[in-house]
């Protein structure tokens, strides 16, 4: 089965370590992009473009930034968890900052894991792996119908 | 027998005077008065009798006299005078401790919006910072796999020292984050038992993990800030591992001993020193003895112990023999009363394993 992952991002260039760190961390599957908060709410909600979804399938797993233009992170998450087909979606929070409040904020409002990212590259395909490996082959997830 | 007052009826005279008929009299009425419980102190003078006056009614104050009429008169000018200048201060002084309050209540206010301000100042030091940071560690590197091999003559060198240079800013932004933490760390203190944490980092630390630390701490309960505190012994031990000559081996000897009210922890190290001029400015912030190539570092790890030891109520010192080693040490506010270490534990790390 094709995995799709939604990564929420709005660096360039952390979109292109993400890819990168993911492609030799061996993931097969779609890494679909939302470049702001927006487009993410729009992804998710199958609004205009997004409502093909063969062409853009609900993501299994989100990786979810929180420093983001138009909406923010934890207003993406707040909002997927309100509504009933998204509720059990995993969502990994992947910032680059553990502040205290974020953190806790974050798994308030019903995060599955909170990641700081690695400032390393080393470390990113080492998180990669590990996001796959959990969340893809030890994990049982939930799938939208 | 019966004795008027005059004056302010139904108030309380401090003082009054009673002018007495027959100066006969006198010793009998001032003995009376003090026996009746109407007047305290009771004091002959010049014909007059003076008491401070506990009760003011017309009374009966037998004295061994038939018929007796004492006036008691009192000068209230002066009291009323004290009271509408005692009535005035106090209401200047309500007036006064109003615009305190809203001084204290505005200032207290300013001082939080700065924090704040700062909390968002390091937030973005964080997030901001290290964004465009990461992005040039994270090209350095790929350049480095992806082209590396291809590279001719210094291209290779040049492309590793963007990387060490980038990694050495990623690590003062985060050092200069935890500084500013240890500078706004607040709420209450908690009870933490000094040996513990000490051996905890001892064990846990794979710098330390190498390297024979004795540690001779006891049951040392101090007052504290667990994360806070817990930085401060490793950087201490930290550094008492790295400021090490190439070919010595560390010896490094942690210990307390309670000094009034303050637990005192030790570290010695048998390291390179700290020359007398640098003793003083060694605690500030990006403050270096040694040269980077010799002692990499950003300066500002003893700076966060001195932050944050004063934060927790202590004190940092230290004694140092440049070439012989150092012995720095800070004292913590005790939890409990009693001696901090009646019961020593020894431990020791080491290829040795000695204890």
């Amino acid at each position: 089965m094709s995995e799709t992952i939604l990564l929420v991002e709005d660096s360039e260039d952390d979109v292109f370590f993400m890819e990168r760190a993911m492609a030799n961390a061996g993931f097969k599957g779609k890494l679909s992009v939302a470049k702001d908060g927006q487009v993410a709410l729009d992804y998710l909600g199958g609004t205009g473009a997004y409502a093909d979804r063969q062409a853009h399938p609900l993501p299994s797993l989100v990786l979810l930034d929180l420093k983001l233009p138009h909406v923010l992170g934890l207003d993406v998450l707040k909002w997927i968890r309100t509504r009933p087909e998204l509720q059990n979606l995993p969502v990994v929070v992947l910032t680059s900052s553990g502040e205290r409040p974020d953190l806790e904020r974050a798994y308030r409002l019903g995060a599955n894991s909170f990641m700081v990212k690695p400032s390393d590259a080393a470390d990113l395909h080492g998180l990669a792996e590990c996001v796959i490996q959990f969340w893809f082959k030890y994990s049982v997830i939930p799938r939208s119908a | 027998m019966t004795m008027r007052q005059y004056g302010a009826t139904g108030e309380i005279m401090r003082r009054v005077a009673i002018e007495l008929f027959s100066s006969g009299m006198l010793t009998s009425a001032a003995s009376a008065a003090a026996a009746s419980g109407l007047a305290d102190a009771p004091r002959l003078h010049r014909g007059l009798f003076t008491a401070g006056v506990r009760k003011m009614a017309s009374e009966n104050v037998p004295c061994g006299i038939r018929r007796l009429y004492i006036a008691i008169r009192a000068d209230i000018t002066e009291r009323k005078k004290a009271e509408e200048a005692l009535q005035k201060a106090q209401h200047s002084l309500q007036a006064h401790a109003a615009t305190l309050e809203n001084t204290v209540a505005e200032r207290t206010a300013q001082l939080r919006e700065k924090i704040g301000e700062l909390e968002a100042f390091s937030y973005s030091v964080s997030h901001d910072m290290r964004q465009p940071l990461r992005s040039m560690q994270g090209y350095a590197r790929i350049l480095l796999t992806d082209y590396g091999p291809k590279l001719e003559g210094d291209g290779r060198k040049y492309l590793e020292r963007i990387k060490t240079s980038s990694n050495r800013l990623d690590r003062l932004i985060q050092d200069v984050l935890t500084y500013s933490k240890a500078t706004r760390t607040e709420g209450a203190m908690t009870v933490i038992d000094l040996g513990h944490t000490v051996r905890e980092i001892v064990e846990t630390y794979p710098a330390l993990r190498a390297v024979e630390i004795e540690v001779l701490v006891g049951d040392a309960p101090v007052l504290g800030y667990e994360v806070a505190l817990t930085q401060c012994i490793s950087n201490l031990l930290g550094n008492a591992v790295k400021f090490m000559p190439k070919d010595r081996k560390p010896i490094i000897k942690v210990w307390t001993d309670l000094n009034g009210h303050f637990i005192r922890l030790w570290v010695r190290d048998n390291g390179i020193g700290i020359a007398p001029a640098d003793q003083q400015r060694i605690f500030d912030i990006f403050a270096r003895v040694n040269s980077d190539e010799l002692y990499e570092g950003t300066g500002i790890g003893l700076s966060i112990v001195k932050k944050a030891v004063e934060k927790m109520g202590g004190k940092v010192g230290l004694e140092s023999e440049i070439g012989k080693g150092s012995l720095f040490w800070m004292d913590l506010q005790a939890a409990a009363n009693g001696a901090p270490a009646p019961e020593v534990m020894a431990q020791s790390n080491g290829a040795n394993g000695s204890t």
